[in-house]
């Protein structure tokens, strides 16, 4: 049993999924596509508009499949794509080992062992999803119409976002004058009221770094809530300010209101592009209280180039359900990424990317000298920033007499508390090198060499 | 600093009950605080900043790093096989399908151990967690030492390492030079309590001969009635002196049950309980048979171990044929053993009674024993060849296995759930415990002759069979 073009249009939902899917069947946009020794999977990578790539498999035989992006429609296009793409020409498909994630789905799918049904294409056509249409002749004045209306549109949000700003100074103002015990109590509630007020004024970012606020501060023993909030809302008075004096800079802009989508950033011919090695070293999936799931992804250049980090970042809706993370940490490979403009670049999306030629590449030699330099270095740049990667020389895990754990440097000038508890037999490991990240309080840990191998928090 | 913390805290104050606080801040602050916009605002932003930066945590009292790990005798898996190895063990604890135990006893057959970021003992397993872990044990005890034991074992360093590893380095010493060890622990194990001495004086099993027999009497004086009990059950597999009081009446006893016949129809000789015994005869024969020592019995009777072992007539049905084998496996010798099993096979007997066995035989009699046993039919004999094999996975051959009627109830499962809609197919007990019993490259067949039938080759029953066709000796791995 295999895939043909029928098998395909008969799969399809609908003519505009055939029709999406004949615009993802690029051969640039799949840098993995592959299919098993044994047995009938076919696999690909597809980078889609997330700055993490789609995986997506199916069965060739029972025309099984599935896919990590967020569509409502079954199959998605990703998943179209790669069948036609395989049922054209399986020849790009190499014979693989399937990788890890290939294996969960199959173990975790209960095959139906039913013969795969007649197709049924009820006028869907795949050759009607290749014709490219014409775009309409553009009527001139129209467009200057479009332009206007755009630039007008353009003003009225810098004015909501101006005004939600300075609401939400007052707000802050407000709160120090109340008494931050009296804020502290009702946390929850007042920062929703005042994000709320955020989202009217298209303010979104800024929005939802307020929503988040009290899960960050409530995490953490109660005698450190006070300090945490002062620091938080002290970095927002410093991002509100900033904003004010540079409303149109890409950076502040995409901290405030929205960030600039993946082909913005791509065709930004001013944005920082890097090609190397990168190892991902931890992956933080975490819902939040919008609705939205966060993913983010963290790799290190194993180059020792700059910059030494760089992060995708992806949200998708949390009723979309589960998602497995793109990524697992320990991969390698070489790519070409691009910065989103900032001050300290970090966030990023795929340009390019390979599989790594020498998959086991070691980590660059982490600085000796302050564990925090490079906290610093972007606070000094960006004081708004919350937290950032850390890369840490030789040093073990401590303790100080009581429940919470220390990453403590073999030299023993430094030390940094923990957020969680790793498991018990990193306690006992010399970690050689250690990346996590630093909120300016806690060291969260995301991955380690030790004297007993890798090892990943992120789990 | 200390100034700055000291505005910082009074500022903090103000802020928690509510007021404006520009007027405490900082003398080098004020400048700046005045002349940029609200002064609280600029003064919060200041201060968040120096909060985080100027000062860092410190713990409350001095950093006692936690102690290494110890090494263990064996090396972690390698890197390429942990993955695998995780997601068996995870999905061990949540079916159990053929128990932790065994699966650490498949990588310890090839030459490794566990790696702790995979798995770890806790606190809690050390009743069936093998030796070989025994220091991980200790490590997880709170009082464990600060360095990492490295010292070999001797008189001198006796007191500085743990009980496990004391024990696990014994087991060794005893194979290479079991005098050695047998002193070690004769000059040493006095000193310990009596579920140590217990453990100590049962590794005396590994090669034990005559010259550890004035030891094992000495033991007899012993304060712990266990450990007593375990130098008389040794005593009883080296046959004690002709001149040691023996339990006469007992072995009389057990003989009035017993119908002999020493010429049954050319066969030699017939050993079987009487007919006709009563339940509370059978009862005290059970008994008899775990009080008198296989050699004692062979005695009385005038023949010699192996003839009595194999004349033993009990038909597979009858409930107390197992205690007349476990009386020849505790006390009898290697070579009665050998003999009972033979007579088993011959006469095809039940798996059970082969199992029995399995703890003296060596590998050559162990694996004709699995091999018997494996060809049983029914999902137990799976189970009785993993007692069998005991610790020593990893062995069997393709033949052996393909021999196993499991393997064609396993290959008629896959092809009648792939002709079924909607079928759920489960085979994962059977295949996790082929897949610890078979040797490398039956491992790699199995897998090939499964995934012909239609088995997906990334099904999870097939984990263990993948880490075993991957998983080359310690030895011969780079």
């Amino acid at each position: 049993m295999t895939i043909t073009l029928d098998t395909v249009t008969a799969l399809a939902p609908d003519q505009p999924s055939l029709k999406a899917a004949s615009t993802q069947m690029k051969p640039a946009k799949w840098p993995v596509r592959a299919r098993a020794t044994s047995g009938d999977l076919v696999w690909g990578e597809c980078q889609g508009s997330g700055a993490n790539p789609y995986r997506v498999v199916f069965d060739a035989g029972d025309h099984g499949y599935t896919c990590t992006c967020p569509s409502r429609k079954f199959p998605c296009k990703h998943v179209l794509a790669l069948m036609w793409m395989f049922a054209e020409d399986p020849g790009p498909f190499g014979p693989a080992e399937a990788p890890q994630w290939v294996d969960d789905w199959v173990g975790r799918r209960r095959k139906t062992g039913a013969a795969p049904k007649a197709p049924k294409t009820d006028g869907k056509s795949l050759t009607a999803a290749r014709l490219t249409e014409a775009p309409p002749p553009e009527d001139p004045k129209a467009a200057a119409r479009r332009r206007t209306a755009a630039a007008k549109r353009a003003q009225d949000t810098q004015a909501a976002i101006a005004a939600a700003v300075d609401d939400l100074d007052q707000w802050i103002a407000d709160q120090l004058r109340a008494g931050l015990s009296a804020l502290s109590a009702d946390l929850t509630d007042r920062c929703r009221a005042i994000a709320a007020r955020m989202v009217d004024g298209k303010a979104a970012a800024l929005a939802g770094r307020v929503d988040e606020l009290p899960a960050r501060v409530l995490a953490l023993p109660v005698e450190e809530r006070i300090d945490a909030l002062i620091a938080e809302l002290g970095k927002l008075v410093l991002l509100t300010r900033a904003w004010r004096v540079s409303p149109e800079d890409p950076e502040l802009r995409r901290l405030v209101a929205t960030a600039e989508t993946r082909e913005e950033v791509l065709a930004n011919p001013e944005a920082l592009r890097v090609r190397a090695h990168w190892e991902v070293v931890g992956t933080q999936i975490a819902t939040r209280r919008d609705g939205l799931v966060g993913q983010h992804t963290w790799l290190l250049n194993l180059d020792g180039g700059q910059p030494v980090f760089a992060l995708l970042l992806d949200f998708f809706p949390a009723s979309a359900g589960r998602r497995g993370g793109a990524f697992v940490s320990g991969d390698q490979f070489s790519a070409e990424l691009v910065f989103y403009l900032a001050r300290h670049p970090m966030r990023a999306v795929f340009a390019e990317r390979a599989a790594s030629e020498a998959p086991n590449r070691p980590w660059p030699q982490a600085a000796a000298a302050d564990p925090l330099e490079h906290y610093l270095q972007v606070q000094y740049e960006t004081p708004w920033a919350s937290q950032a990667p850390v890369f840490l020389a030789p040093g073990r895990l401590a303790e100080a007499g009581g429940p919470r754990l220390w990453w403590r440097a073999d030299d023993g000038k430094h030390a940094l508390p923990l957020t969680v508890e790793p498991p018990t037999p990193v306690r006992g490991m010399a970690l050689n090198a250690t990346v996590g990240i630093w909120n300016g309080a806690r060291l969260t840990l995301l991955a380690a060499r030790s004297d007993w191998g890798r090892l990943a928090f992120d789990a | 600093m200390p100034d700055l913390d000291a505005c910082l805290a009074r500022i903090r104050g103000r802020w928690i009950t509510g007021g404006a606080a520009a007027e405490l801040c900082p003398p080098a602050w004020a400048d700046t605080v005045r002349n940029n916009g609200d002064a609280e605002l600029t003064l919060l932003a200041l201060t968040g900043q120096a909060t985080q930066i100027v000062f860092r945590p410190k713990p409350g009292r001095a950093l006692t790093p936690v102690a290494p790990i110890p090494r263990l005798t064996l090396p972690p898996l390698p890197e390429a096989h942990r993955p695998r190895f995780r997601r068996i063990m995870a999905a061990e604890k949540k079916d159990q399908a053929v128990g932790a135990v065994s699966i650490l006893a498949l990588l310890a057959a090839r030459g490794y151990a566990a790696h702790p970021a995979d798995w770890m003992p806790e606190r809690g397993n050390a009743g069936w967690v093998s030796d070989l872990y025994a220091p991980w044990l200790q490590w997880l005890c709170p009082g464990a030492a600060d360095e990492e034991p490295d010292a070999p074992l001797t008189a001198e360093t006796w007191g500085q390492l743990r009980p496990g590893e004391r024990r696990e380095q014994l087991r060794w010493m005893r194979s290479d030079d079991p005098a050695a060890a047998r002193a070690l622990i004769e000059a040493c194990a006095a000193g310990e309590g009596a579920d140590e001495r217990t453990k100590l004086t049962a590794l005396l099993e590994l090669r034990l001969s005559d010259a550890d027999r004035p030891y094992l009497q000495s033991l007899s004086a012993d304060r712990s009635a266990r450990v007593r009990s375990e130098a008389e059950r040794l005593l009883d597999m080296l046959a004690r002196d002709s001149s040691e009081e023996t339990t006469e009446s007992v072995v009389q006893e057990l003989m009035d049950h017993l119908e002999v016949d020493r010429e049954r129809a050319g066969q030699g000789l017939a050993v079987q309980l009487r007919p006709r015994l009563s339940l509370d005869q059978r009862c005290r024969c059970r008994e008899l048979f775990g009080m008198v020592a296989f050699t004692d019995l062979a005695e009385a009777l005038a023949v010699n171990q192996e003839a009595l072992a194999s004349g033993w007539r009990a038909s597979d049905t009858e409930p107390d044929r197992l205690g007349f084998y476990s009386m020849v496996v505790r006390t009898g010798s290697d070579a009665a053993v050998r003999a009972a099993l033979n007579a088993i096979l011959e006469r095809g007997g039940a798996p059970d009674s082969i199992v029995g066995l399995a703890a003296r035989l060596g590998d050559e009699y162990r694996d004709r024993a699995l091999d018997a046993i494996l060809r049983a039919v029914g999902r137990d004999a799976l189970g009785l060849a993993m007692i069998c094999a005991g610790d020593d996975l990893g062995r069997q051959p393709l033949p052996a296995l393909k021999a196993s009627p499991v393997l064609e109830e396993v290959r008629t499962s896959i092809i009648a759930t792939k002709e079924q809609t909607g079928g759920r197919l489960d085979v994962t007990w059977p295949l996790a415990r082929l897949g610890l019993l078979a040797r490398q490259d039956a491992a790699a067949a199995l897998i090939d002759i499964l995934v012909a039938e239609g088995l997906p080759a990334a099904h999870p029953a097939l984990a263990v069979l993948q880490l075993n066709a991957a998983l080359s000796p310690a030895s011969t791995e780079t």
